[in-house]
């Protein structure tokens, strides 16, 4: 049944994901464990942009890092049929006192590129992250927003075939944010595909063809934004 | 095992590592001499001003154990929370843990490198002309470098599941110092003791860096080879124990 528009790039298994609490000698010994994630399943195809919902606390994040390949299940799987997959995460590895410029192969290398990949790139990514001569200006120096446009430039040209976006679209100035978003569309139609964290009902309609819906760590539905917000709409007011 | 990527992600992290430090002071890389400067004039006062202990030569017997010391030291009190300090990147981005450890050391021992450089450079104008046993200086600081990995990357492993060690492990490593014949040499302490001192790993690689550039004497290979294989061992033993773990430590809270 995988046709070539349908190819799934990672197929979600009934997922688990369970934190422990550290036996603390201060607090007593009770392990408390608690489950992130109990009994997701879904695929994320080859070009289609997935969004998941969900209220504070309900996995997006943690379904994201699992994806990423950050957490291992504790039950079930996550099967990745040979993507690379790229967690767009801001400042994460950046190294205050180097200059952006440095901290772009610093990063693109944690990512999972080749210095040769980055170097071949970098010119783009400056001139996309709109830094201009700040870039050789360290890092430590940067706004929140500039730093942000430099993680998110470096993520986007490290050509992963998955990118995942923890609610990030909203950082930077409304310029970038057309941009970055414009950005995430164009590269779409070139087999790039994404899933998307987020809070904001028109960021998800404007990217996603498909919308995941979580609630205490499980899948309450899984549809087009359309059917997706309906109901999610209405649970949200009946709860207000 | 090891991917050239990994091996590019572990270099330039180090080649980071250490331009950061240079511009993080106003003094930069001066500190790098000027740290084990320091703690010479220290030891110098406390021993052989104030104790009258230590004979002729003493400041050069102290100053090579001191550089080779602060190696093996810096490394285990910096190396220990490698891993545990680097949370917020692995929380973020997937990397075997093993790079972090591996970071840290290579950032001590390039340090330790250029400042013994300086050091043997300092020596040929003080009494202590090259010599052939320097061909074995290399062996020594290769097997230095496998025993402190040796020690870093078990307890890099530990540390993020028991975050309490990392403040016993540098007042332990403060008390090493005495045992492992840095500020003491073996005709200072009493002889009964002396088995401390022979049976002391770092004890019997800073000897050798003596043996070597003081005295012109072959280092004593035999235990120093046991010495090796043991730490091969706790390497692969340490490198397991992280692997083992990899995808545990972002689950930590």
């Amino acid at each position: 049944m995988q046709n070539s528009s349908k190819k799934t790039l990672i197929s979600i298994k009934n997922v688990g994901i369970c934190f422990k609490k550290q036996a603390r000698l201060s607090k007593g010994s009770n392990k408390k464990v608690f489950w992130a994630l109990q009994d997701v399943t879904f695929d994320i195809y080859r070009n289609e942009t997935l969004g998941i919902i969900g209220r504070n606390g309900a996995g997006k994040s943690t379904i994201l890092a699992t994806i990423g390949d950050i957490y291992e299940p504790d039950r079930g799987e996550v099967k990745n049929w040979g993507c690379k997959v790229s967690l767009l995460s801001l400042r994460a590895g950046f190294v205050p006192y180097l200059s952006g410029r440095k901290n772009i192969v610093l990063n693109g290398l944690i990512l999972g590129s080749t210095k040769k990949e980055i170097m071949k790139d970098i010119d783009k990514i400056i001139e996309f992250s709109e830094l201009g001569d700040f870039i050789d200006e360290p890092v430590v120096t940067y706004s929140s927003g500039m730093s942000a446009r430099l993680g998110f430039s470096t993520a986007l040209f490290m050509n992963p075939d998955l990118i995942l976006i923890d609610e990030v679209l909203g950082v930077g100035d409304i310029n970038f944010r057309k941009k970055s978003t414009e950005a995430i569309k164009s590269k779409l139609t070139k087999n790039l595909s994404a899933v998307l964290c987020s809070h904001s009902e028109p960021t998800i309609r404007e990217l996603c063809q498909r919308v995941v819906w979580l609630e205490k760590g499980k899948v309450e539905l899984v549809g087009t934004p359309d059917e997706v917000f309906e109901v999610y709409n209405k649970r949200l007011n009946v709860k207000n | 095992m090891i991917s050239r990527n990994k091996i590019d992600i572990i270099y330039h992290q180090t080649q980071a590592k250490m331009q950061a430090e240079g511009v993080r002071s106003n003094l930069g890389y001066v500190w790098w001499v000027l740290d084990p400067l320091l703690s010479l004039a220290i030891y110098y006062l406390l021993f052989k001003v104030l104790l009258n202990r230590g004979g002729e030569d003493y400041i050069s017997f102290l100053f090579i154990g001191l550089i080779a010391w602060r190696w093996f030291q810096m490394s285990i009190t910096k190396g220990a929370s490698s891993i545990s300090a680097k949370k917020n990147l692995y929380k973020r981005i997937y990397l075997p843990k093993y790079i972090f450890p591996f970071v840290e050391i290579l950032y001590q021992t390039w340090k330790f490198v250029i400042v013994f450089t300086i050091i043997l450079i300092i020596y040929q104008f003080t009494g202590y002309p090259l010599n052939w046993n320097y061909i074995f200086l290399p062996l020594i600081i290769i097997l230095q470098f496998i025993f402190i990995t040796s020690i870093v990357l078990p307890i890099s492993a530990i540390i993020p599941f028991i975050p309490d060690m990392n403040f016993l492990i540098s007042h332990v490593v403060r008390l090493l110092i005495y045992p492992s014949a840095v500020v003491f040499s073996i005709d200072m302490i009493p002889e009964k003791y002396h088995y401390i001192i022979n049976l002391n790993p770092i004890a019997l690689i800073i000897n050798s860096y003596r043996d070597i550039v003081m005295y012109n004497k072959t280092p004593n290979f035999k235990w120093l080879s046991l010495v090796l294989v043991f730490s091969i061992i706790f390497t692969l033993f340490g490198l397991a124990l992280i692997n083992r773990n990899d995808k545990k430590y972002a689950k930590l809270i």
